[in-house]
């Protein structure tokens, strides 16, 4: 899978969580730009989960602090390189 | 200092009415919201009737934003947002980037979305797969979320309550505002509250027989209250809201001003007397009712109207008894008396908040809205009041003072007194 589509796929899931439609960019900060609660990345990442087939650890939710991190570890997981 | 509190906007889902316009025009043509719900056939209920406000997509996208509406399941949620945010809309509050102090929010529920909850439990927590829990299920759950939302998009500030009193909740938490800005603690309240789409617990209702199961074959007029062949509550649910602001910001800033709440009072029967989980101590029911009159410094003559509980049972009797012996008025001398309930059906938790939004309408638009389906009041009611006091259609009448009250399972009594704002 290629990264645009990881990343519209990806947008397409956290849209309908912001105040502003389409914020998202590989930079932003998912708490500072985003505004994505501890609620909400519950709910993405279940998401995520079932769109890509993939399966994501509590641990691994800790780690990710923009959406650059996110598409990279979903290429990882997806490509299987993880 | 003790503040005058008064009335500047209003919100309301019914069975019968979606928003204050169509709700006030189906008061007043005396219009039913109530219908055959064939889900509670399916569940086995006696009562298969019921009252659930019809929600168009373009309504909920008009007064909601789409990144809340992405996160709502629940609709004691949904119900109880759309009114607070019409009552704000109504008052002209604006949404503030910066947190607003002596604003703050009351709103009163019951129990979350009995249906969603049991479905979570069901589907994930009993098979033991609570990974897949989503995160919004903590906010369709919990009770506080209406007052919570509602405080997180308008930026208020001041208190953000959610009380919880039966089928007395939403008058209570317009007392509990009341008392807010009255008191000085807020200058302004958003209060009300909300009863979800919730056949679960309607269920429980059928199981200790307190709906009506006999008028499946004709729903409008299934509920009954103060008739000789009353049969029991019909369920409903909504949401009402109202915005109560102190009198002297309201003037200042020429707001419209719709009514004055003139006083209230807040008991509990204590399960005494009589008085049970589920009945009345009709003694609490009657201090509650004085301690208001005092409270709001009134001749009971003024009263205009009663809008009572009147839920469709016998305890209609007691409450019609309650309210003559309380005031000390009967036969002809007795207020008009009215029960909204009628055309709803029982909205529980949300009854006291529409039915408070019911009685402000009257007052401003001047009539008095009929009690369907009592041709034939009963015979022990008419032993302290004139059958006349029962409005049958629409009185075209100026209304001054309407007293508003509401009783709850655990002996649980508010009353409110609202007058016409002069």
């Amino acid at each position: 899978m290629k990264e645009d589509e990881v990343i519209e796929k990806l947008r397409g899931i956290v849209n309908p969580y912001l105040k502003e439609k389409d914020a998202i960019g590989l930079d932003s900060h998912l708490t500072y730009d985003l505004a994505l609660d501890s609620i909400d990345m519950v709910d993405v990442m279940l998401e995520i989960e079932t769109t890509f087939s993939i399966s994501i650890k509590d641990k691994e939710l800790n780690g990710f602090q923009t959406v650059r991190n996110i598409v990279d570890f979903i290429l990882q997981k997806v490509n299987g390189n993880g | 200092m003790k503040h005058r509190v008064v009335i500047t906007g209003l919100g309301v889902l019914a069975p019968n009415g979606v928003g204050v316009d169509e709700f006030a025009e189906a008061i007043k043509q005396g219009s039913s919201g109530i219908k055959t719900l064939p889900e509670l056939n399916e569940l086995g209920m006696t009562c298969q009737i019921g009252g659930v406000p019809t929600i168009t997509e373009p309504y909920i996208r008009k007064h909601i934003p789409e990144y809340i509406i992405n996160r709502i399941d629940s609709s004691t949620l949904l119900f109880g947002i759309l009114a607070g945010v019409e009552a704000c809309m109504d008052a002209g509050i604006q949404v503030s980037s910066d947190v607003d102090w002596s604003t703050g929010v009351i709103m009163g529920a019951q129990s979350s979305d009995g249906g969603l909850a049991s479905s979570i439990v069901d589907n994930l927590f009993h098979r033991k797969d609570i990974r897949r829990i989503g995160g919004r299920t903590a906010e369709q759950i919990i009770t506080s979320s209406v007052s919570a939302y509602l405080s997180g998009l308008y930026g208020f500030g001041n208190c953000c309550r959610t009380n919880s009193a039966a089928c007395a909740t939403g008058t209570e938490a317009l007392f509990l505002a009341y008392q807010q800005v009255k008191q000085g603690y807020a200058r302004k309240m958003l209060a009300g509250s909300s009863e979800g789409n919730s056949p679960f617990t309607w269920s429980v209702l059928d199981r200790i027989r307190a709906l009506n199961g006999g008028s499946n074959h004709e729903p409008e007029r299934g509920s009954r209250p103060m008739s000789i062949d009353a049969s029991g509550l019909v369920p409903g649910c909504g949401a009402g809201a109202m915005v109560l602001e102190n009198m002297e910001d309201a003037l200042k800033r020429g707001g419209k001003i719709y009514a004055e709440i003139i006083g209230g009072s807040n008991n509990c029967g204590a399960q005494r007397n009589g008085g049970t989980m589920t009945k009345p101590n009709i003694q609490g029911i009657k201090k509650c009712i004085q301690d208001a009159v005092v409270d709001a410094s009134i001749d009971v003559e003024e009263v205009t109207l009663i809008s009572g509980h009147l839920t469709a049972t016998y305890a209609d009797v007691l409450e019609v008894q309650a309210w003559s012996e309380a005031l000390g008025l009967s036969n002809a001398a007795f207020p008009y008396i009215n029960s909204l309930k009628s055309m709803t059906g029982h909205c529980l938790a949300a009854a006291g908040s529409i039915e408070s939004v019911a009685s402000v309408i009257q007052i401003r638009e001047g009539f008095i809205h009929p009690s369907i389906n009592c041709e034939n009041v009963h015979n022990d009611i008419l032993k302290f009041i004139d059958k006349n006091r029962i409005p049958q259609r629409a009185i075209k009448k100026e209304v001054s003072c309407v007293m508003k009250a509401n009783f709850g399972f655990g002996d649980l009594n508010t009353c409110l007194i609202f007058r016409k704002f002069i």
